[in-house]
Parts: structure tokens; C-alpha cells; sequence
């Protein structure tokens, strides 16, 4: 599923990253295989990752596939 | 010796560097503070160091402009020693840079900030763990002055140490003695990041401000008229002093009404600015304003812009100086392009006496609508600038990605002194340019067009009367006959006041119909903005963008005068028309959704 359809308070980990972001979004740590925790989503996302908070635009987060961890 | 510090953004690089070398670098609790490679000196020993403070860099993937400038100055190894500052809050971000680092095969040393920071939000650096590696780590509280001595000897120590070879570096044993913070997403983070509350509480914040700064009864005017008036009494006083002394009537007039009143009206202008630069430092400092990007980015980038961008817009209703200003922070060159074209159809705060006074001139007890219409279609034409841009622009939009700092609401100390340093460039730049333009505004109304010494009585010879002549053509067409407005129109262009100012200095009586006023109000609104805004655009944005800007803007003030006059002149055809399209896009738009929902059936 996309990123931007994770519901607040839902850990996931990141499957696939469009290929024209990975580098962009490497350089916060949000790569392949990263677990992510989404903190808010109101189109434009917060997740937060190993204690830092990182906000993404829709457009980004529609790029990002993930799963959910149990 | 020469060190260069380096890390992430906001880690404390430029805290570092202040501290080290006593100079007043910009320190923010916002990404992109630090623009360009910094450079300071520092003795200790008895020997010489000069130390090198370098843009945030998040990893040898460069993408924003100061990363690259970052990045080349490590990659040209032109130094002794690396100091990579760390976030202890971002530790496990800021290895991935180390670990980039050491391949520079450079000396490194890494310096741990605001460690308690990460324990207060729960997390745990083992440093026992951390001093058995290769690379070097040390606990330092970089806001701490008493730790600096210390710092000095360390960067003294080890400058001759030997470059740490990337392959003996363990990095997932470092990693392991990093414990992250758990729940950083804290109630303040909720409320803040809430799109209704942060609305209301942004609107409050700005409406406050800019009646604090700009109000009628706020206190930025309060002071600014009383320091104004202070500089035209010492104006007075000095040139009365000096005419008594036997000195000319020339010399007495350019001190007078050149060099005092263009101090005058500067020192009009600091007091709302510092209010505006405090509001901006603490919002900035206290990462409050990482939470209104992210609010407002869904809506600003339906015209190509980002969140990032707000609050150079918003700023721009205050001072098209400091909204310029504030656009150094944005990550690409295109995005700062587009944000200052769009800025000069935003009204500042200059313009509102000005159409305040031509509204009384031609209607009563319409001001508010007037007003009101002058600045919806501000920010209309402003966003269809952005938005026409970013559709004919090659680059790519650049959608918000965007670490949020810690939020720190007791940043009091540290929104001081970047309010400092932000006044006293003011001052120095741009207190030079208004004094320089208000002396040469004077010249051209003191002589004339074969350089002779005009007095008062004759300023209808002066060289400014004849260009505000030459230009009077373009008024005529918006029925506005007197010569005088030109002029007083070529002095708004140096700033905004002097049009009313300049209208009462000619003794213009200006008799304006409603149209003709209108016209007028749309042409000053969108006219280029005063000078200093101009040279601001220009160290920003480059000649071109400054001169387009110029061009630009005083083509479109005049079709904006044309187009206004003509409609108030056929107002029964302008409705029938403006009508007819609304009929016709409402049949375009009921004709296609039944062609698309009879195919839906089919």
C-alpha cells in the first residue's frame, strides 16, 4: 500500500521508494526496508523514524510503498 | 591550521563556529540558515587557526545548492581536520554521513550536541561504547561557553592525527550504542500540526505582528513616527546651526532634506522591522515554523510552491525587503526565482497609507472594500504567477520534505541574537542605499536641467519635474492630467511613503474621479517595489531577475490602470461581458459532465 494511505499510529516498513526519490529521501533515512511510524496524515504525512520526525508531501508519500508491521 | 566543521542541518555547526571564533553567524532551528562556506580565524597556543563553517549536509548526495557548495569545499580537502557536529537526538542520520566522511581520508573527529536533548525525550547515547571505536567521539554542550576552551585543545590535538581508514570502522557496533527517543511526536507537535488550530494561531500571530508592527496605536509606528520626528528636529537643528555658521543654502537643504530625512525615514522604518525579524527568529527558533510549512504545503503546492514558502509570502504583506530576504533559505534556485517574482504583486505594509490617502481622496466610507479588493487580487495575481511559472517552468516542482527540529518554546536567548545580527545588516546595507537614494531624490528636485541650484519655490524646474513630465503621458490615459503625480510616482519607486509625501511637498491638490483614483490605486499596487526591495532582489535572485522584476512590474501596474479605468468607463458592457463567460464556461462545464456520464452509462 502507498504511504499516504497508512492511518495515524501505524508502524511500517518501507518496501519500495519510486526511483527519481530514493536518492533525495536516502539522505533522511527513509530507504528501503526502514521502519517508519505514521504520526500524522492529512494529505501531507509525518512519520517518524528512529526519533527524528520527517514530513513528506502527498506527492512524495504516494510514492513510497509499504506493509504493515504487526 | 585549517579546520572544517561540518554535519546535518541544525546540529550546532554554526553555534561551533560563533563560539570558536567569536563572530556573529546566523544560527537557526530551521534547515538552510547557513547558505554559504563561512570562514573565521581563532588563536590558541600561540598558533593560528582558521576555521571553515559549512552548509548542512546531509549525505554526499547533494541536492539543494548549499549541500553541493558543501560538498566541493570536503571533496577540494583543502584542511586539517574534519569536525563532523552531531545532533545526539540524530545520531543514527548523522553516522550515515560519518561513514561518508571517512572516506575523505582526512582527519576526523565527531562532536555530540545537544545530548540532553535526547534523554529528556527518552532516548540513550553509551559513550563508554562509543570510545572503543575508531572514530573519535565527544560530549559537548555547544551552547556552553566554559566547554570551548576545552574544544580548542581537543581540534589542537588532533589535527596531526592520522586519517581513521573506513574499512577498521565498525559502524553497526556505533550504531548499536544509540537508544532512539520514543514518542517524539508530542503534544505540541498534535496542536500544532493541526490544520485548524495552526490557521487560527498563524492568522492571530500575523495579524498581531503586523499591527504591532504597522497599526495605527501599535507600538513598531508608535516608536518609528517618534524616531522619525526625533531625526527631522535634529534635521532642523543642525541646519539651523549650520546656516548660522554662514554655510550655504545648498549644503544647509542637502543635509536637511537629503541625508535627515533619509535617515528620518529609515529609522520610521526599524522599529516594525525589528518586531517582524523578532516574530520571524523565534517562530524560527523554536521550530514552530517547520509545523506551518507542513500545514500549508498541501495548499501551496497546487501553484508550484512549497511549504517552505510561506512564510516569504506572508512576509511580503509586511516589507517586499524582508520577504526577499527571507527566500535565502529555500532549497532551489527555480522555487526562490518564482517566490520573488511573485512577491512585488503582494501589497507591503508601505503601500497602505498611500492608498489610504488616495481613497480619501476619491470616495468615503469605502476604504475597507477598496482595500480589500487591492489585496485579494494581490494574492490572486501572485498565485497565478506561481502557478504559471511552475507549468512553463523545465525544473520540476519541489515538494516538501522536511526534518522537523525539536520544538523549543523557551528560545528567548537564542532568537536575540540572530535578531541582532539581522538588524545590524539591515542597517549597515541598506540604511546606505536609502540615504544614497534619498540624497539623489533630493539633487534631482534641487536642480536643474542645466545643473543650476533651484530653490524651493522652483522645484517645477527641477530635474525630477521633468521626468515626472516625461512620464506623465502613461497617466493621462487614467484621466489624470497633473504632471505632479508622475513625480510623485518616480519617488514611490525609491519608497513607497515618498509618494504621499512627495504629493504634499508639490502641493498637489489632487482631484481625482473615481475611476481615474481607482486606476491609480491598481497602478501603485502593482508598480516594481521601492529600491531597497530592488537591490535586495538583485543580491538574491541576480541583475536579471532584479531588472525583469522592474520591467515587469511597471508593465503590469499600467495594464492593470488601463484595464481598471476602462472598465469603470464601460462598467454596463464589463458586466455584460463578465456575465457571458460565466454563462458560457457554466454550458461548457454542464455540456462535458453529460457527455461524460452518458458514456458512463453506455
Amino acid at each position: 500500500m502507498k504511504l499516504s494511505d497508512v492511518k495515524k499510529g501505524r508502524a511500517v516498513k518501507i518496501i519500495s521508494i519510486k526511483s527519481d526519490l530514493k536518492k533525495r529521501l536516502s539522505s533522511f533515512g527513509i530507504i528501503d526496508n526502514a521502519k517508519l511510524k505514521m504520526e500524522k496524515n492529512q494529505g501531507g504525512v509525518i512519520v517518524s523514524l528512529n526519533g527524528r520526525l520527517i514530513a513528506l508531501s502527498k506527492i512524495i508519500a504516494d510514492n513510497v510503498e509499504v506493509e504493515i508491521c504487526e | 591550521m585549517r579546520i572544517v566543521i561540518t554535519g546535518n542541518p541544525n546540529s550546532g555547526k554554526t553555534t561551533l563556529f560563533n563560539a570558536l571564533t567569536k563572530m556573529n553567524a546566523r544560527v537557526g532551528n530551521w534547515h538552510g540558515v547557513t547558505v554559504s562556506v563561512l570562514k573565521g580565524v581563532f588563536n590558541h597556543g600561540g598558533i593560528r587557526h582558521e576555521v571553515f563553517d559549512l552548509p548542512g549536509l546531509s549525505s554526499f548526495n547533494a541536492y539543494t545548492m548549499e549541500e553541493k557548495a558543501s560538498l566541493d569545499f570536503l571533496k577540494a580537502g583543502d584542511y586539517d581536520l574534519i569536525v563532523n557536529v552531531i545532533e545526539a537526538v540524530r545520531f543514527d542520520a548523522a553516522l550515515e554521513l560519518t561513514k561518508m566522511l571517512v572516506t575523505l581520508n582526512k582527519p576526523l573527529i565527531c562532536v555530540v550536541n545537544m545530548t540532553e536533548d535526547l534523554i529528556k525525550s527518552g532516548g540513550y547515547l553509551d559513550f563508554a561504547g562509543l570510545n572503543k571505536s575508531n572514530i573519535k567521539f565527544y560530549r559537548f554542550n555547544l551552547s556552553k561557553k566554559k566547554q570551548i576552551k576545552s574544544l580548542k585543545e581537543l581540534f589542537a590535538s588532533n589535527i596531526l592525527q592520522t586519517a581513521i581508514s573506513p574499512d577498521i570502522c565498525d559502524f553497526q557496533s556505533i550504531l548499536k550504542c544509540f537508544t532512539a527517543p520514543k514518542n517524539v511526536f508530542t503534544k505540541a507537535d498534535k496542536l500544532l500540526t493541526d490544520k485548524l488550530f495552526c490557521i487560527i494561531a498563524f492568522s492571530f500571530i500575523l495579524i498581531a505582528s503586523f499591527y504591532l508592527s504597522f497599526g495605527r496605536f501599535g507600538i513598531g509606528r508608535l516608536i518609528g513616527d517618534a524616531l522619525t520626528d526625533a531625526f527631522s528636529v535634529l534635521g532642523d537643528f543642525v541646519a539651523n546651526s549650520l546656516q548660522n555658521m554662514g554655510g550655504s543654502e545648498f549644503t544647509v537643504r542637502l543635509l536637511d532634506e537629503g541625508v535627515f530625512a533619509g535617515l528620518g525615514a529609515l529609522l520610521g522604518f526599524l522599529p516594525p522591522i525589528i518586531i517582524l525579524n523578532f516574530i520571524l527568529c523565534y517562530l524560527e527558533q523554536s521550530g514552530i515554523i517547520a509545523r506551518i510549512s507542513f500545514v500549508f504545503d498541501g495548499a501551496l503546492s497546487k501553484f508550484g510552491l512549497n511549504g517552505r514558502t510561506i512564510f516569504a509570502l506572508i512576509m511580503g504583506f509586511g516589507c517586499t525587503t524582508v520577504a526577499v530576504s527571507v527566500t535565502n533559505g529555500l532549497e532551489n534556485k527555480s522555487l526562490k526565482q518564482r517566490v520573488i517574482g511573485a512577491l512585488p504583486f503582494i501589497s507591503c505594509s508601505a503601500k497602505m497609507p498611500v492608498y489610504l490617502y488616495i481613497c480619501s481622496k476619491i470616495v468615503d466610507g469605502m476604504n475597507l472594500f477598496i482595500l480589500l479588493f487591492i489585496y485579494v487580487f494581490g494574492i490572486a495575481f501572485a498565485l497565478l504567477f506561481c502557478f504559471i511559472d511552475a507549468k512553463t517552468s523545465k525544473e520540476k516542482s519541489i515538494p516538501l520534505i522536511l526534518e522537523m527540529p525539536i520544538i523549543r518554546l523557551n528560545c528567548l536567548k537564542n532568537t536575540l541574537k540572530p535578531l541582532i545580527n539581522s538588524v545590524k545588516n539591515f542597517i549597515i546595507k541598506i540604511s546606505t542605499v536609502v540615504v544614497a537614494v534619498s540624497v539623489v531624490v533630493w539633487l534631482l528636485e534641487a536642480v536643474s536641467l542645466d545643473f543650476k541650484y533651484l530653490s524651493a519655490n522652483d522645484a517645477d524646474k527641477s530635474i525630477l519635474a521633468f521626468l515626472g513630465r516625461s512620464i506623465h503621458f502613461i497617466l493621462r490615459p487614467i484621466g489624470i492630467d497633473d504632471y505632479k503625480v508622475g513625480v510623485a510616482v518616480i519617488a514611490g519607486l525609491f519608497a513607497k511613503e515618498a509618494v504621499i509625501s512627495t504629493l504634499a511637498a508639490l502641493a498637489v491638490n489632487l482631484n481625482l474621479t473615481l475611476q481615474s483614483g481607482i486606476a491609480l490605486l491598481a497602478f501603485i499596487a502593482f508598480y516594481p517595489p521601492c529600491v531597497t526591495a530592488l537591490v535586495c532582489i538583485k543580491k538574491e535572485a541576480g541583475l536579471f531577475r532584479m531588472i525583469f522584476s522592474f520591467v515587469f512590474q511597471f508593465c503590469f501596474g499600467l495594464l492593470s490602470a488601463y484595464t481598471v479605468y476602462l472598465i469603470f468607463d464601460n462598467f454596463v458592457t464589463a458586466v455584460n461581458v463578465v456575465l457571458l463567460l460565466i454563462i458560457l464556461i457554466t454550458v461548457f462545464k454542464v455540456s462535458k459532465n453529460e457527455r461524460i456520464f452518458g458514456k458512463r452509462k453506455n
